[in-house]
């Protein structure tokens, strides 16, 4: 009985280090299209910041719908043992913002996964001429959700090893 | 044919369904992680916490996935007008929703001691 305890606090240990590292991929990719997305035309990189508005955001996009799915599923994967362990020290604390960052995050995140086909299909299937402003939304949205949540779930992480 | 409006549509139906069945807290079906259960019943209070967040999601998905299909019937002209807008309009109105509605955590001055 012990034996399995210690291998579920193992498992979901591993799943949270997943979680994390793919949500930092993440991050990196969808920022670097969200700041390449709004570039009004291509410039000499001769700089770091151009060279970070250069980036060919196509070539981001399965990445990042990719990315996207793996931390979502991995999130839902141990989201029922922050329910279970995490959030009750949170409600006994009286960490209310905590508490509600959490559900902000458990929210938001659904709503960039709901995004995800019609993104991938203005990246993939639009010409680049077309529907910009489109694009240029639906990037920089799914980058501040991604954010937002990663934010979250980093400050969580850190709460809730003084709890 | 069109294909950025059924999924425009998805976007926008899934995450208002999603977001619409918590605010009114239609929960079907729960999942009780502290017994690994999944229960239609309401359990009691010594099963632990109950999840609806997994149901919301299928809920939310299988109406964007109908509502998705349909949306195919659409005239081509109509859709590519309105659904490279539809496919971000809808889904920032959720953010902004979900913000209002979760604003009491940051607000409210926390009870202490009941």
């Amino acid at each position: 009985m012990c034996v399995t305890g210690e291998m579920s606090r193992v498992n979901i240990t591993v799943l949270l280090i997943l979680h994390g590292l793919a949500a930092v991929l993440l991050i990196g990719a969808i920022t670097h299209q969200a700041i390449g997305v709004w570039k009004s035309r291509p410039a000499p990189s001769s700089t770091f910041f151009q060279s970070l508005v250069n980036v060919r955001g196509m070539t981001y996009v399965n990445a990042i719908v990719i990315l996207y799915v793996l931390t979502a599923v991995l999130g839902a994967l141990v989201y029922p043992r922050y329910v279970l362990d995490v959030k009750g020290s949170l409600l006994d604390a009286v960490m209310n913002s905590a508490i509600g960052a959490f559900e902000v995050k458990e929210h938001l995140a659904i709503v960039g996964l709901a995004m995800l086909p019609s993104y991938w299909y203005l990246w993939k299937k639009v010409p680049a001429t077309e529907h910009r402003l489109s694009r240029q939304i639906n990037t920089t949205l799914i980058a501040v959700l991604a954010w937002s949540a990663f934010f979250v779930g980093h400050v969580l992480n850190n709460i809730k090893g003084l709890v | 044919m069109n294909r950025i409006f059924p999924l425009a549509v998805f976007a926008a139906v899934f995450s208002v369904v999603y977001y619409a069945c918590f605010v009114f807290a239609y929960t079907p079906v729960s999942y009780y992680p502290l017994m690994g259960e999944i229960s239609s019943e309401v359990m009691p209070r010594t099963a632990g916490p109950a999840m609806g967040w997994f149901t919301w999601i299928v809920i939310g998905s299988i109406s964007g996935l109908v509502a998705g299909v349909v949306a195919y019937v659409v005239p081509k002209n109509l859709g590519d007008k309105v659904g490279p807008a539809l496919s971000w309009v809808v889904p920032l109105g959720v953010t902004l929703w979900i913000l209002f509605v979760e604003k009491h955590w940051f607000l409210d001055a926390p009870v202490v001691g009941g």
